[in-house]
């Protein structure tokens, strides 16, 4: 009996860490069927008779579904397009070995080191000189760019774990090389594509500073509606932010929570191939 | 190879152009979006270019970078950027290690899923929302946090925010609690990595828990590791949405992170030229930071081999 | 080998040159705008306002009269669009646009502040010609309320008679007080005692309040065991929250910010009476709420509405806010207090407010409906709509009209503020951004506990801007060396 009452109170300590990191996630989930009233109340309620007024004030504004779209567009695009560039350059990577791509994956994992601010000041000006500001495709391809070097590291990870036996026995009965990539190869590596894709989507889907700076009213996604509607004439919308930042945050959770499997294994890098 | 009769398009490519080509669309976007973007900005840091004044760009030499050599504030800022980036990572790999040594090993946890998503979900928010919401979370007059600490302790509700020693802690704890879920991620990943055939074998032979940590997991775990400090470093270096929601980089300077300054410099003063070679400033002190874990993991490599 | 290197050379520049034209053509140019005048398609007139700022947002809620105005008046199909950015965004928002030469806002609610950063390169228009040659501007020009409406809504340098800007509103800081508190015997009665001099009840005698005196009616209303405050103002870092009250209070001390003609601000900010001044603000948060020490203008609401603090020293454009159904009866809104040095008694206030300025990036159809837009603006008609929603109007036949002050119950206060006397404005400099950060900083770190001395933070505002105003060529006097050894 004695190990079993330790597991389960390993087990209680666990779920308690878990809870414990949830809280203000909560506490900000909560407020959005608050009123200002009670999002503000001290001591804090905890128990209250929940308000949709946020979310409906919230919906019923038409700049909300603009940006609400305007996120699930352009992040969802960018990374697609990510996701696809990268697949086919790790491939070339992992089997062909060209030289210096030992360089290649380490500067590209260098680009992530610049710090987003300074990136964006030469970022800024050349789209500017270009007219590319506030365009989709210019937004959509800063934000593709943004996620290749992660997708490419993912990836090439997991081809390298695909026998390069499968291609040669595909290729000898006749298949195209392009065969080879997307119907021998793609199937075996999903799960590294679905951890890329759910990494960069949370990238994409939070970054805030190149779509204010280098986007505009007409591409502003939810982070930047975020920061400009921070304030009514009343002083901070609590209400708004916090439905705003529920019902954004929510399809991410589902994700995590859907697909968690694939999110582990694709940390590993492709070195694992069952569960984790 | 044989003359062919194919039209051209059905003939296969030689191998190598066909590597390449596959490589083309990746190395197009880098060179428009990093190298156009680097060169540009390695160029404009040679000149005066503020655009808020409407003059041409100036070439100045080197005189942007010499004053940012002896700018107190410079230093300061990046002092105070590194204590924060050695601070956060260090908090968050210790932490994250050890939850995530706990959670891997409860594979039967009742809901393990569901308490995983709970666990993963403060890195999925927004940092704008973050900072905004712990503004509020630390307000001492409405903040729940002060609330609590006031009830519980019995000392007057803190005022964490609004106090030069206790800002910049509680913005560290802000990213701590926002990113140890992210190593404890790349921990169960990591420890995954150990072939399970390895970890019953030592099991078997009761090898002491120091040595299968040294001799089992160690070896097979290291590259994920080191490879999620190496992203959380870069990514404590360059936080910026968090601390400027919920501080602005104040009080005074308390929390003013270089990334800040960077950014005052570029859109607050429209310093182009300065702001370049600031911005050239932290990234060599970025790949300096970062090229440490990448030595560790070379010595490492270097000394596996030696053994 | 070569001849692949060649071929791959070429397929890489061909990818990337595609994806160039590709991103490029999409991209809107300002020339896909110009359409011929007076089409039936509506012109799409996009207007950049503040989030969050009444007046901002009663300009934009009023935009459907223009419309309907423009059709009637001109035949014109008009239609505006609105975006908004928070005071802490907007410069950042306005500033990068217009530096790409974007013409996606053709009118711009800026800060008075900002037009220096926006004229000196020339991203919005210069007005002299337009205000001249169009009647309905050129009758707004000659009637605004005081000259300080033009020196700092319009004018870059200041005070000078280059106009970029026309006034979208005028404010100014006002006080918000507990009338309800005041007006209680008992309370009225015990403050005599301690006082010897009997509580201020009435607009005039508010009117000519000293600070010292104020004080001790702060003081008297300060009850922290109860959870209520004396007095709530603005210490936040953010944007200029701080400095606006700090530099109020160097002018009634009798000190200034700079010399606006030398520029010199090193010997001239850090003077003694800027330092008493600046202590003496700082100190006011004994009689502040917890963490009010970080706090802005949204923070200044909340309390008051919430009844927590007997007076707030806010803008005279939150008016609507504060008076809350709640609130309604309780709140009386009066002149902030004055000093008097040397026998002079100085009530000078940072000016609030911002002007209209229009984008230079515009097609003439463009440019064509954001004049419009601002024949219409300075109608009396449309200044007194705006006065009855709540936004601050400041064309004289609307403010000296009988009644104005009755409209509503900050008016009276705006109305006795809004006067040369009373008003002053701070740099209009293409360096403002980066002024104002340096002392925000500085007197932040005060506000919070991180420097100590009054004297230290001036100094080291003083040697900053003293170095950023001779780096950018407006000084030719350099800081003094002993600037080396003074940080935060």
């Amino acid at each position: 009996m004695r190990p079993k009452l330790k597991t389960r109170l390993q087990q209680g300590f666990l779920w308690l860490v878990a809870v414990a990191f949830f809280l203000p996630v909560l506490w900000i989930f909560l407020a959005a069927f608050k009123t200002a009233g009670q999002i503000l109340a001290v001591p804090p309620s905890w128990i209250f008779r929940p308000t949709l007024q946020g979310l409906t004030y919230m919906a019923s504004h038409q700049a909300f579904w603009t940006h609400a779209l305007n996120s699930v567009v352009i992040s969802l695009s960018a990374v697609v397009l990510a996701i696809i560039v990268s697949f086919v350059a790790a491939y070339s990577f992992s089997r062909f070995r060209l030289r210096g791509t030992d360089f290649m994956m380490f500067v590209l994992l260098s680009i992530r080191m610049v710090p987003g601010a300074a990136v964006v000041v030469p970022m800024y000006l050349m789209y500017t000189a270009l007219g590319w500001i506030n365009t989709y495709p210019g937004i959509i391809l800063f934000y593709t760019m943004f996620s290749i070097p992660f997708s490419v590291w993912i990836l090439k990870g997991f081809i390298d774990g695909v026998s390069p036996r499968f291609d040669e026995a595909a290729q000898s009965d006749g298949a195209s090389r392009l065969h080879v990539m997307f119907r021998i190869v793609l199937p075996q590596v999903l799960p590294g594509i679905v951890a890329a894709f759910i990494f960069n989507t949370i990238f994409v889907w939070n970054e805030f500073l190149f779509d204010f700076i280098i986007g505009g009213n007409q591409v502003a996604t939810i982070p930047v509606a975020l920061a400009s509607g921070l304030y009514t004439s009343q002083g901070i919308d609590w209400q708004y932010i916090a439905s705003l930042t529920f019902v954004y945050t929510l399809p991410l959770m589902v994700v995590i929570y859907f697909f968690q499997k694939y999110l582990l294994v694709g940390m590993t890098f492709g070195t694992v191939r069952g569960e984790v | 190879m044989p003359p062919s009769v194919a039209p051209w398009w059905r003939r296969r490519l030689p191998p190598p152009l066909f590597a390449w080509l596959l490589v083309v669309p990746v190395l197009a976007f880098f060179a428009i979006w990093n190298i156009v973007p680097l060169l540009w900005m390695i160029g404009l840091s040679f000149y005066r270019y503020i655009l808020t004044f409407g003059v041409n760009p100036v070439y100045v030499g080197l005189q942007n970078f010499s004053q940012i050599l002896q700018d107190y504030n410079v230093w300061a800022h990046i002092g105070l950027t590194v204590l924060f980036v050695i601070g956060a990572v260090g908090v968050e790999t210790l932490l994250g290690v050890l939850l995530g040594f706990a959670f891997w090993g409860q594979t039967t946890l009742p809901g393990r899923r569901l308490a995983l998503t709970l666990l993963f979900s403060p890195m999925v928010l927004a940092p704008v929302a973050v900072g905004t919401f712990f503004r509020l979370i630390y307000d001492p007059m409405y903040g729940i946090l002060p609330y609590y600490i006031h009830q519980f302790f019995g000392v007057p509700a803190p005022n964490l925010l609004g106090n030069g020693s206790t800002a910049f802690l509680s913005v560290l704890a802000t990213d701590v609690w926002m990113w140890t879920p992210f190593m404890i991620l790349m921990t169960i990943a990591a420890l995954g990595a150990v072939p399970r055939a390895m970890l019953e074998a030592s099991a078997v032979d009761r090898l002491s828990i120091p040595r299968r940590l040294r001799y089992v997991i160690w070896p097979h775990a290291k590259f994920i590791l080191v490879l999620g400090v190496l992203l959380r470093t870069i990514d404590a270096f360059k936080t910026f949405g968090l601390v400027s929601a919920m501080t602005a980089g104040g009080p005074g300077n308390a929390t003013q992170l270089i990334s800040l300054t960077l950014y005052r410099e570029a859109f607050d003063s429209f310093s182009m030229g300065s702001a370049s070679a600031l911005a050239l400033f932290a990234l060599f002190i970025a790949i300096a930071f970062t090229s440490i874990y990448l030595f560790v993991l070379n010595y490492q490599k270097r000394e596996v081999a030696a053994e | 080998m070569r001849k692949i290197s060649a071929s791959k050379a070429a397929v890489a520049v061909l990818a990337a040159s595609s994806l160039l034209s590709m991103a490029a053509g999409v991209a809107p140019r300002p020339a896909a705008r110009q359409q011929p005048a007076r089409t039936s398609r509506p012109i799409q007139l996009s207007i950049l306002g503040i989030g969050g700022w009444t007046p901002s947002e009663l300009a934009l809620r009023m935009a459907p009269q223009f419309e309907a105005y423009a059709k009637k008046q001109w035949g014109l199909n008009v239609h505006v669009t609105e975006a908004s950015a928070p005071f802490t965004a907007l410069y950042q928002k306005a500033a990068t646009s217009l530096a790409a030469h974007s013409p996606q806002y053709d009118i711009i609610i800026s800060d008075s502040q900002w037009l220096g950063a926006f004229a000196t390169p020339q991203w919005i228009v210069r007005l002299n010609r337009v205000i001249q040659t169009t009647p309905m501007l050129n009758k707004a020009e000659h009637n605004w309320i005081a000259p300080i409406i033009k020196w700092s809504y319009q004018t870059y340098p200041y005070q000078s008679n280059n106009l970029y800007g026309l006034p979208q509103e005028g404010d100014t800081l006002v006080l918000y007080v507990r009338k309800d508190l005041l007006d209680n015997a008992k309370n009225q009665a015990s403050f005599k005692a301690k006082y010897g001099w009997p509580l201020p009840t009435h607009f005039s005698q508010w009117a000519h309040l000293r600070w010292s005196k104020f004080m001790q009616i702060v003081a008297f209303f300060n009850d922290p065991k109860k959870g209520f405050y004396g007095l709530a103002t603005e210490y936040s870092k953010t944007y200029d929250f701080m400095s606006d009250h700090v530099m109020s209070m160097d002018w009634m001390w009798g000190g200034q910010i700079w010399n606006h003609k030398t520029h010199q601000v090193y010997g001239v900010l850090n003077s003694p009476q800027n330092n008493a001044a600046l202590h003496y603000y700082v100190n006011l948060l004994k009689y502040e709420p917890p963490g009010a020490n970080t706090w802005g203008i949204s923070h200044d609401i909340n309390a008051m509405t919430q009844g927590k603090v007997f007076a707030a020293l806010t803008w005279s454009a939150v008016g609507p806010a504060m008076f809350t159904p709640k609130m309604k009866n309780k709140l009386m809104v009066v002149p902030p207090p004055g000093h008097m040095v040397n026998g002079h008694f100085n009530q000078i206030y940072c000016i609030g407010g911002q002007p209209w300025v229009i984008n230079r990036f515009l097609n003439k159809q463009q440019m064509q409906a954001s004049l419009d837009f601002l024949k219409w603006w300075y109608l009396p008609r449309t200044q007194l709509n705006f006065a009855k929603l709540g936004g601050n109007p400041v064309l004289k036949q609307v403010v000296d009209a009988p009644g104005f002050t009755k409209i509503h119950p900050w008016y009276r206060a705006y109305k006795y503020m809004m006067v040369d006397a009373h008003q002053r404005d701070f740099w209009h400099n293409p360096d403002y951004a980066q002024l104002l950060a340096e002392q925000q900083a500085a007197w932040t770190a005060l506000a919070t506990g991180v420097i100590h001395s009054a004297k230290q933070a001036n100094t080291y505002t003083a040697c900053q801007q003293q170095k950023t105003l001779y780096d950018t060529g407006f000084t030719n006097k350099q800081p003094p060396a002993s600037c080396r050894n003074v940080h935060l």
